[in-house]
């Protein structure tokens, strides 16, 4: 309570969670992309507030996606 | 046996000619049915950029594969992707354990018949969109000639007040 009183942040909520209807897939780098840096990396979960289940499908997701090219191992600015 | 369903994305190098490129997709796609799989859907999402170079190309042939078999037939469908040069990456993702066949292809075919569905709808809004910039487009164009010709009556005006206001002057002056 203090935090959020102090520091005006909220505790973020699962966006996977939130919406039953998105499934996370490897087949959709529109959606990953969401939750990867501009560099390319995995953003963490503290960050995005993505919940532990979810950010392991996540992960996973991602690294399938970067196989198959969808998305980049490493993205150069 | 076990019967277990499993999607697969292959990609092909873009620059190859027609012919070589369906050399490879029919080899895949005996490699599979060969041992015991059956095709359920089978997609070609044709050339997509990819997010990396491979193979110093930028784009890849990207062909999905939805199939139901024996844990044996990702195993085959590896070894001829393998042996494949112009084939570049591929994915196999194990989708259900023992599932029913029968019943996987129903649910493929209920699928893909949606996504036609869906497809159709899309082109129908599309066209109607596309309908309706050309309707605003032409009525801003008429709106512009209005007016441009609403402009030249003005001028018109102006100059026959500067010819009148001229013409009078020295016939006052007699």
């Amino acid at each position: 309570m203090s935090r959020n009183a102090r520091f005006g942040r909220r505790r973020k909520v699962c966006p996977f969670c939130a919406d039953k209807t998105v499934t996370i897939d490897y087949k959709d780098p529109r959606l990953l992309r969401r939750f990867i840096t501009e560099r390319g990396k995995i953003v963490p979960r503290r960050i995005s507030g993505v919940c532990a289940k979810h950010q392991r499908a996540l992960a996973v997701a991602i690294k399938r996606a970067r196989h198959i090219a969808f998305l980049p191992y490493l993205a150069t600015e | 046996m076990l019967i277990h369903e499993y999607e697969t994305i292959y990609v092909v190098r873009p620059d190859l000619d027609e012919a070589d490129s369906e050399r490879i997709h029919e080899k895949i796609n005996n490699a599979i049915t060969q041992a015991g799989g059956e095709i359920l859907v089978r997609e070609d999402w044709g050339r997509r950029k990819m997010a990396y170079i491979i193979r110093k190309q930028i784009q890849g042939h990207y062909v999905y594969l939805n199939y139901v078999g024996e844990a044996g037939v990702p195993i085959q469908f590896e070894r001829q992707a393998n042996l494949e040069d112009n084939l570049v990456r591929y994915i196999t993702v194990r989708l259900g354990e023992n599932v029913d066949a029968e019943e996987r292809r129903v649910i493929a075919e209920e699928r893909q018949r949606k996504r036609a569905e869906k497809a159709a709808h899309e082109a129908q809004l599309r066209e109607q969109r596309e309908a309706r910039n050309a309707e605003m487009n032409a009525r801003a164009e008429r709106h512009q000639r209005e007016r441009e010709r609403e402009r030249e009556r003005e001028r018109a005006a102006r100059e026959e007040v500067a010819q009148s206001e001229e013409a009078p002057a020295p016939a006052s002056a007699e």
